[in-house]
């Protein structure tokens, strides 16, 4: 392989997957959030902070630390089934009795942060007894 | 275990330290334990406010590892924010282990013997001396069970009633407004008049911080087109789902309620049927003490109401008169209208005025005794309603509805606990704040305080930690973590189990009662306070030479033991639950009380036959349905107060402009010792502030975030600054939950003269930037 082109696509696929895969592997398995001292979520946040004020959540006060954990202890940016459980205990039955293991996530329905059904949601109407 | 004061009090400000920069202390690191990781769950009650959410605990390893709701409860499977995190106040580093005692400026680790040996002894030496000169302080967190034996103990056992409660600093105006109104004590309502309300009152309560879950179920019948009426100097967060939000200057709403009746009357929307049936009249000539009641008439009300206009009470009280006529309007003419209420009420020296002001609306629009219509009190912990309202840890009551003051009460109950005649001292005890005044001035020489925090949640809170501080008195303190600022005071602490480590019974606002099982075992040697208390008054009457009698008086095993007195001391009052088994108790998920026999279901509402109070043909079996049979010397009619305006005690004034309120954030419940432990709480909530309306930060030049000191006459503090729109103008908040940044350094002490309650909603400040 003298081609020069043909070394540099070559060595470039690998960095373009390390270069996407990096974050999605940080978003997935997140369990670190950078030191915050005691910055409100909503200074880095803001968008999702006002979608969350205007959904159920936001009105109700189930405030970011609920699913999120502390961004300096217990942190989880995409939160599993056991932090939905406090409230929607019978619901989380539903997933995980109703869905494919790869598909069990309250959020492959619901908007992660107004919780509202999404228009893309799979399952809609009579999932939820 | 040695730790001196002075390393105590560094610990103490490493805690705060952590709690205000959000750090950790070691606590376990997943508390979130997954369901197939979960060993078992076992239904209990929220450890929290007295909204009283049903709960599933989850044991994983002999440890609490999760929390649901229970979808089979009133709550519907809901819990709070905070209530997520509770197996995190299980294991906080500061959990207390072993007995301490104070020596010097040192805390020495002791023995369970040596401790209850110095305790018995100090409290015996003190009681030959002067039976008058003992006391206990409890709280309306402990079980009924807990309470109930104390007051027996003392009341009963020891014959000094120097005995009361921190429920006298949260719902004592409540219970006297609805005594003295309906004739006993408690909400004749339940949560199950939501779903039937198509109008709510809310005044002085901002639900949505402190009881989300009853604001939860509010905001769903708004969703069915319940409007929303919310009567509160701050736009809280409460606010943002009212359709009428009221603001006044704070502690002017005596005259802004007269003046809805003022509507209600001069334009005829009041129930002429319901006043002729089921109301009396009643004016105060005299506050006495003892104040002097009159029974009057509808016209003298009327004629009081005149000088009410709307126009008269906005000059008053800065609320508009349209949004007087307004409220007073959709009050009235609701299908069916039901009002809540909390401390902004009830934490003021015309609580129990107030609060009467509240159920005059109701009565004389008739909106009460049907579904949807109703008075509702909303209640600040777990189990002050059942355990100390109910069961009479107060100093001036005798268990359900029974009073000091009366004569044939006191028989009653002394046959009750077969104690000889006369042993029922017939003057009521020291209240909460007369109670450590009396500590500091050295009347009282010994003193238990368990499972509160009144060396944080005093009003006017350095001058009462100064007597719970001082060599010549002996103060002992049932605390399940060490040291909180009441711990740090004492002369000897106990290691108290917490929670779901023991088993006994709550009662919550709604007149349910609900068992809490045992799911863990305490850490240490940690016990549940029944325990202690049986061990202390077996011990205590032996040093006194009354063995026979404590073995008599207190021969009690099991929590159920007591429990089995408790129903039947109820037996034949107005608050009946003698059915409520504590094998029904376990099965169900709660029962509402009248619940006379084994078979009996529970009452969602009182004193209406038509919706099944059976007490109602038992206490006046002419009545056809209403019947308020607690009035029994007012025919069994409830009684609309004639009640005049009247303001704070300490209003602003030239040298303290401003007006101080105080309250709860959502993720932190009273002085913060529990939640306060929790990462994830502290980091959302971190460290106390003061809300300033931008124009008064405009007066000073403050920004955001400023630090910002605030003075009253009795202390002052300095804080960071948050320039909202959510206080009105005139007006500042500070949460009370922070024991580094202790707001009741700064609050009043000047309590009601009915409830003995104090006022630590207003009270006159100055701001200055720091």
């Amino acid at each position: 392989m003298k081609n020069p082109f043909l070394i540099a696509v070559f060595l470039m696929i690998p960095m373009l997957v390390l270069f996407l895969t990096i974050p999605m592997i940080a978003y997935s398995g997140a369990k670190s959030h950078i030191k915050t001292e005691n910055q409100d979520c909503a200074e880095c946040h803001s968008q999702q902070s006002e979608t969350w004020l205007d959904g159920k959540h936001g009105l109700m006060n189930v405030k970011c630390v609920v699913c999120h954990g502390s961004p300096d202890e217990n942190f989880v940016s995409s939160p599993g089934l056991n932090r939905c459980r406090g409230c929607h205990s019978d619901k989380i039955i539903d997933v995980t009795t109703k869905l494919t293991k790869k598909e069990q996530s309250c959020f492959i329905c619901h908007d992660n942060h107004t919780v509202a059904v999404k228009e893309s949601a799979k399952v809609k109407a009579g999932f939820h007894k | 275990m040695k730790m001196t004061r002075r390393q105590l009090l560094k610990y103490s400000a490493a805690l705060a330290a952590a709690s205000a920069a959000g750090l950790e202390l070691t606590l376990p690191k997943e508390l979130m334990a997954a369901e197939a990781d979960v060993d078992k769950w076992v239904k209990g009650v929220c450890r929290y406010c007295g909204a009283g959410c049903g709960v599933y605990v989850g044991v994983k390893a002999g440890k609490v590892a999760a929390v649901k709701g229970d979808k089979d409860n009133w709550n519907k499977g809901y819990i709070c924010l905070k209530a997520n995190f509770l197996p995190a106040i299980m294991y906080a580093q500061d959990r207390l282990k072993t007995p301490l005692l104070r020596k010097g400026k040192d805390f020495l680790r002791i023995s369970w013997k040596d401790a209850m040996d110095i305790m018995v002894s100090r409290f015996a030496d003190a009681y030959k001396k002067d039976p008058q000169s003992i006391a206990f302080y409890g709280s309306g967190q402990a079980f009924t069970e807990e309470s109930y034996f104390m007051n027996k103990l003392f009341k009963g056992g020891l014959g000094t009633n120097n005995i009361d409660g921190n429920p006298r600093l949260c719902m004592a105006s409540a219970a006297v407004g609805y005594v003295s109104t309906f004739g006993k004590d408690e909400p004749m309502g339940a949560y199950d008049d939501i779903y039937h309300a198509d109008c709510f009152f809310i005044i002085g309560s901002n639900m949505a911080e402190a009881h989300p879950v009853v604001f939860r179920l509010v905001n769903e019948q708004k969703k069915r087109g319940a409007k929303i009426i919310m009567a509160d100097p701050r736009r809280t967060l409460s606010a943002r789902i009212a359709d009428l939000h009221m603001s006044f200057i704070p502690g002017n709403d005596l005259a802004i309620l007269n003046a809805m009746a003022h509507v209600i009357v001069k334009e005829n929307l009041y129930s002429r049927e319901y006043v002729s049936k089921h109301i009396v009249f009643k004016k105060m000539v005299d506050p006495g003490p003892p104040p002097k009641i009159e029974k009057t008439t509808w016209d003298d009300y009327a004629k009081v109401l005149e000088e009410y206009t709307p126009e008269a009470a906005e000059k008053i009280s800065g609320c508009s008169k349209e949004d007087i006529i307004k409220a007073a309007r959709w009050f009235a003419q609701s299908k069916a209208t039901m009002s809540f209420w909390c401390m902004g009420l009830n934490q003021r020296t015309r609580g129990v005025w107030v609060n009467n002001l509240v159920h005059n609306l109701h009565l004389l629009t008739g909106q009460i005794n049907r579904p949807g219509a109703t008075s509702f009190s909303l209640t600040g912990q777990p189990n002050a309603c059942g355990g100390v309202r109910d069961a009479g840890l107060l100093s001036h009551l005798l268990p359900y509805g029974r009073l000091i003051a009366n004569e044939k009460d006191r028989e009653e109950m002394e046959k009750f606990w077969g104690v000889p005649a006369g042993r029922i001292q017939p003057k009521p005890g020291p209240t909460a704040v007369e109670m450590f005044r009396a500590l500091g001035e050295g009347k009282i020489k010994a003193m238990w305080i368990a499972c509160t925090n009144p060396g944080q949640s005093l009003p006017n809170v350095d001058a009462y930690r100064k007597a719970m501080d001082a060599n010549d008195t002996f103060l002992a303190v049932s605390e399940a973590y060490h040291p909180t600022r009441t711990s740090e005071l004492a002369d000897l602490v106990l290691p108290a189990a917490l929670w779901v480590e023991k088993d006994g019974t709550y009662g919550q606002s709604e007149r349910r009662y609900q068992y809490v099982e045992k799911a863990v075992n305490p850490p240490g040697e940690a016990r549940p306070d029944l325990e202690i208390m049986i061990e202390f008054a077996h011990k205590l009457f032996k040093a006194l030479n009354l063995e026979h009698e404590a073995k008599r008086l207190f021969n009690y095993k099991t929590s159920e033991d007591v429990w089995n007195e408790i129903r039947l001391c109820s037996r034949g009052t107005a608050y009946d639950f003698y059915g409520m088994t504590r094998e029904r108790l376990k099965k169900a998920h709660g029962i509402q009380w009248p619940c006379p026999t084994e078979d009996h279901p529970g009452t969602l509402r009182r004193y209406t036959a038509k919706y099944g109070d059976v007490l109602v043909k038992k206490f006046d079996p002419q009545a056809e349905d209403v019947s308020f049979y607690g009035a029994k010397a007012d025919g069994n009619k409830a009684t609309v107060w004639l009640r005049p305006h009247k303001g704070p005690a300490e209003p602003p004034d030239a040298e303290y402009p401003f007006a101080l309120t105080t309250g709860r954030q959502i993720e932190h419940w009273h002085t913060g010792t529990m939640t306060l432990k929790v990462p994830e709480l502290r980091r959302s909530a971190p460290a106390a502030y003061v809300e300033v309306n931008p124009r008064d930060a405009a007066k000073i030049g403050l920004k955001n975030k400023d630090k910002v000191k605030i003075t009253s006459r009795r202390g002052s503090i300095v804080l960071e600054a948050r320039v909202t729109n959510v206080p009105r103008e005139g007006l500042l908040f500070v949460p009370m939950h922070y024991p580094d940044k202790m707001i009741n350094a700064l609050t009043n002490d000047a309590f009601d003269a009915l409830s003995k309650q104090p006022e630590y909603k207003i009270c006159a400040v100055k701001m200055e930037k720091a």
